[in-house]
């Protein structure tokens, strides 16, 4: 276990000493310009010692647990491939970007369920709506698997459905389900007998048409919960044209198309919405397509990050009380790269990866790009951290949607899964692409992918994922969309021999938990968990909090409540789920039982 | 008496000989100049190759013979280009042929031989002879800007801008300069046809990496060339295939002297996020005349010293140093330490900076500019084009060649 920060990576001394220039090297550059002082222009041994370090260095440091996570789709009944309404040759620009997937425990019973967006005809006219067309939703059995339920517990989830943010919207203590379209957004309200009821939410006359990520998250802080909608661009059928990449026909990418305003539908407390965007402050046009509310600040209040595709990404804080935002993201240095490139941003992951107690970004990006980490240096005030942490090095070759932080091996540090593919066509390769699997050491990334199970060395059009112990075994497990193949239930088996805690947290007076912190004492150390909505691409997690915790047995627990005020948990005993309230009274939870499948 | 006479006959018949000697060997060469220019190439091989016999030593036949045995068909290819350079070679620079023999060298070798770090090397003597040579200083920026080192060739042009005698050439040195520093592909579309790489290796690779594959296969274990195919990945982002580059090259082959490997070096390893051999490195540049000094030093402080001030200085430094002012990332960069430090003002000027900058080199502009130098005429109207461009960059020597050029006589 580690919890070195990288907030200053300076070396570990050794400064060889500097050579000077040879006068009459061969392949000197230099043109009329100085050459130097005569020295020989030679690597002395400590260069070449570190020099040959680096050459013969291993891909990644020894030590690191391998991962091993298992597609059991079939095993634990989750039988579902997307239905994108894919014509050949038409390249209709929607049909290429995936859908989101969701965890929630509906029916509270403490085991997480699964609802999974779906396309649909988007010509609608063109085929009729049947239900291979719909979302699904697969509760979660835990003994028998997941039964699929759609049917009867939610048969109106219908539209060319993109996004999906959980919260309870209508304070009834059941979860709800926001559901965005290429088309009409609507609310699934749950109604606590195991069913949902179906209410279109905006008004798509005056709105734009291409929602994408969303999350519920209390805004105002009025006591329930609003919700942020990114949106992507102008695309309709009525605009819809094929691109030509070196005279093969393909999809258009975001640059072909308008960007849009996002859309925040304030809560009006009675069941209805309005959309409040412009007022708001999120008058910023992009090309949004992922969202995250977080504190990054700590003042209690949700800050809204935005991801946009080739136009710079926002970041929404608060102004002043009430539905009042500003874009400070250029102030903050999350609009653009390091070096001032707007980046097609697809995925965002939201952890505290470098363990200095602030909320981090890890953005995915496009193909021969770079993704980035963003590193928080507090006061809303970000570093782009891609190259020294090795993220640039391990992204060159991908095109990353749906990302998640998860400490998979249960050393404390957040590490990455990164859903892959490309978005040209089929037959502009490389459409397909490994997902990847990337340990944090120390603020440094390490690409374990080819040691991390069958499932990594199969190539994908991959795009949502969404992180949930859903064996409630006390580890992340993952669900990943693809374009092209059923959707995989990825079961974490990796044996690291550490333990962990999951947190789930419950708080009477504040509908909204973003803005809570949870640190997590791990002897004189401790670890900064903060609550975040949203995230990842187009899906909502797990809301529960993992962290790894090496060999502890137990483990002191703070929680800042959002609401105001503090508890303290002394000696959670690890390897439970425990769900904390102001009150102090921590409540096991099912769970954690071992890793297994259900006989199917 | 009579031993005198014979004394002085034979010397008469020895001076008379030598004399039909002298005469034969001018007039094979006179034979062998004319043939090589009706481009009968084997008649002058043979005649010079005779001439020689009589007068070995005579450069200016020499010449004629490399030539003709170079662009001889009857000859295998290998053996006609070993022929040419032995003749070369057996000029010398204080001849008077001295500086075409080096420039004529420097041609077999790059454009037949592909090899870039011979044909430097002749061209660096062919300067030694004539400071400003023009022919030489052309093939210099030609070379350069074949090896990923577009970026160190200001003194190049300002030499040659500096020695340029009329219109056209100084047109033409511009046109040169704007096409490298902006249009590299373009620039370098005029030489790669004549390398004749599009042949060689996979189909579907582009000819710039052709070009460069080849010049490395062509001159294994040279370091400029296998630096020069780093870079060539390293600026497109791919730092591993960088990496692998250089780390084949043995210590005894890295010459830290050569500003093009420390300014890969140093980059690929930072992007890779070996950040600490990347700080190392640095620290063996000894010329703190390059932009890409200041920019990595300020990287590193910015990156890997958190040291934000240390960093502004540096950035600022670099965007005095060409070709610093057209690196959009310096600006940016800029603008993330100073907000560091708490300094917004500063930081949002150098982010209009930035995005100033980044609109004055957008590909349309460069194409608008670009199409009036392949295209246009250049009248005063389209020269202020050019002056009001260097402006906006702050280059207030370019603005003042391009403000001249219509003036200047043809």
């Amino acid at each position: 276990m580690s919890l070195t920060a990288c907030k200053n990576q300076n070396g570990t001394g050794g400064n060889a000493g500097p050579v000077s220039n040879s006068p009459d090297s061969t392949a000197g550059t230099s043109g009329s310009k100085g050459t130097g002082t005569g020295n020989s222009g030679k690597a002395d041994p400590g260069l070449i010692s570190r020099l040959n370090k680096v050459r013969d260095r291993e891909s990644r440091p020894q030590g690191l647990v391998e991962p091993l996570f298992e597609d059991r789709a079939p095993e634990w009944g989750v039988d579902f491939s997307l239905y994108r309404d894919a014509v050949k040759d038409r390249f209709f620009f929607p049909e290429v970007m995936g859908a989101g997937i969701a965890w929630l425990d509906y029916d509270l019973d403490g085991f997480w369920d699964l609802y999974l967006a779906n396309g649909d005809a988007l010509v609608a006219a063109s085929q009729p709506q049947n239900r291979q067309h719909q979302n699904q939703l697969f509760r979660n059995l835990l003994e028998t698997g997941f039964d699929a339920v759609t049917d009867f517990a939610a048969p109106d989830g219908r539209g060319f459905s993109q996004g999906l943010a959980t919260g309870d919207a209508n304070r009834d203590g059941f979860v709800d389900l926001f559901v965005s379209n290429h088309g009409q957004n609507y609310l699934l309200l749950n109604l606590g007998d195991g069913s949902f009821s179906s209410q279109p939410v905006g008004d798509l006359a005056n709105e734009p048409l291409w929602s994408t990520s969303c999350v519920q998250v209390d805004l105002d802080q009025d006591d329930d919960l609003d919700i942020v909608v990114a949106s992507y661009v102008d695309w309709t059928v009525g605009n819809h044209h094929p691109c030509n990449y070196k005279g093969t026909a393909g999809y258009c990418g975001p640059g072909t198309y308008a960007a849009t305003r996002d859309l925040v539908y304030e809560n009006q407390g009675d069941g209805t919405y309005v959309e409040v965007g412009q007022s708001a402050g999120f008058d910023f046009k992009s090309k949004g397509l992922v969202v995250c509310a977080a504190d990054f600040d700590h003042d209690r209040n949700p800050e809204i990050y935005l991801g946009s595709d080739l136009t710079r990404n926002a970041f929404y804080r608060q102004r002043e009380k009430g539905l009042k935002y500003e874009n400070i993201a250029d102030d903050s240095g999350v609009a653009a790269s390091k070096n001032g490139l707007a980046e097609a941003t697809m995925g965002l992951a939201v952890r505290d990866f470098d363990q200095n107690g602030e909320i981090d970004l890890f953005l995915t990006h496009y193909y021969q790009n770079k993704n980035t980490l963003y590193l928080n240096q507090q006061g809303l005030l970000f570093k782009d951290a891609s190259y020294e942490t090795r993220i640039k090095n391990l992204s060159f070759d991908f095109i990353g949607f749906g990302t998640v932080a998860i400490d998979y091996d249960h050393d404390t540090d957040f590490d990455l899964f990164i859903s892959n593919g490309h978005v040209l066509g089929e037959q502009i390769p490389p459409f397909r692409l490994t997902p990847q699997l990337i340990n944090n050491s120390e603020c440094r990334f390490f690409d374990l992918s080819s040691q991390s199970g069958i499932y990594f060395q199969r190539k994908f059009a991959g795009r949502s994922v969404a992180s949930c112990d859903f064996d409630n075994d006390g580890d992340v497990d993952l669900c990943v969309g693809h374009l092209d193949a059923p959707y995989a239930l990825l079961e974490n088996r990796t044996r690291s021999g550490n333990k962990s805690i999951q947190l789930q947290l419950l708080d009477q007076d504040r509908q909204d938990l973003v803005g809570t912190e949870v640190i997590v004492h791990l002897g004189a150390e401790k670890v900064v968990l903060p609550v975040v909505r949203g995230q990842s691409y187009l899906s909502a997690m797990d809301p529960r909090l993992h962290l790894g915790v090496g060999e502890l047995d137990a483990v002191g627990v703070t929680v800042h409540w959002a609401a105001g005020g503090k508890t303290e948990f002394e000696n959670l005993a690890t390897d439970r789920t425990w769900l904390l309230s102001p009150e102090g009274n921590p409540v096991q939870m099912p769970g954690p039982r071992q890793a297994r499948a259900p006989a199917r | 008496m009579i031993g005198s006479l014979l004394v002085l006959l034979s010397a008469g018949l020895v001076a008379g000989y030598f004399s039909y000697r002298s005469q034969q060997a001018s007039d094979l060469s006179q034979r062998a100049t004319r043939a090589l220019a009706k481009e009968d190439f084997t008649a002058a091989r043979v005649y010079s190759e005779k001439s020689l016999e009589i007068r070995p030593g005579d450069t200016n036949v020499l010449l004629v013979y490399a030539e003709a045995v170079f662009k001889d068909g009857n000859l295998d290819s290998e053996k006609r280009v070993q022929l040419a350079l032995d003749a070369l070679s057996r000029i010398p620079d204080d001849s008077d042929e001295g500086l075409r023999a080096r420039m004529h060298e420097a041609s077999i070798h790059f454009f037949d031989q592909l090899k870039p770090v011979k044909a430097e090397r002749a061209l660096r003597r062919a300067l030694a002879i004539s400071t400003d040579h023009t022919e030489s200083l052309n093939s210099l920026m030609q070379i350069f800007c074949c090896t990923s080192r577009e970026t160190l060739i200001e003194p190049l042009f300002e030499s040659l801008v500096q020695n340029s005698q009329n219109r056209r050439q100084t047109r033409e040195v511009l046109a040169n300069w704007f096409l490298s520093q902006f249009s590299l592909g373009t620039y370098n579309s005029k030489t790669d046809p004549l390398l004749r790489v599009d042949g060689l290796y996979q189909v579907n690779i582009p000819l710039s990496q052709k070009r460069l594959l080849a010049f490395r296969d062509a001159e294994p274990g040279q370091q400029l060339p296998q630096v020069a195919l780093a870079y060539w990945f390293y600026i497109r982002s791919d730092g591993k295939q960088a990496k692998l580059l250089l780390d084949e090259l043995t210590p005894e082959q890295i010459d830290l002297s050569d500003p093009l490997y420390l300014i890969t070096a140093v980059n690929t390893y930072f992007e890779v996020g070996e950040i600490e051999l990347a700080a190392t490195l640095h620290q063996y540049w000894k010329d703190e005349t390059y932009f890409e000094y200041w920019r990595q030093k300020g990287v590193i402080e910015q990156d890997y010293e958190n040291d934000p001030r240390q960093a502004v200085d540096s950035f600022q430094r670099a965007l005095t140093i060409w070709p610093g002012p057209i690196d959009p990332s310096i600006y940016f960069r800029l603008e993330t330490c100073l907000k560091t430090i708490g300094d917004q003002e500063s930081a949002s000027k150098y982010r209009k900076l930035g995005e100033e900058m980044r609109n004055t080199t957008s590909s349309e502009r460069i194409r608008e500019l670009q199409q009036i130098l392949l295209e246009g005429e250049l009248n005063q109207e389209n020269c202020e084009k050019f002056v009001s461009f260097y402006e906006t960059l702050g280059r207030q020597n370019e603005m003042q060649y391009w403000r001249s050029l219509p003036s200047l006589p043809e």
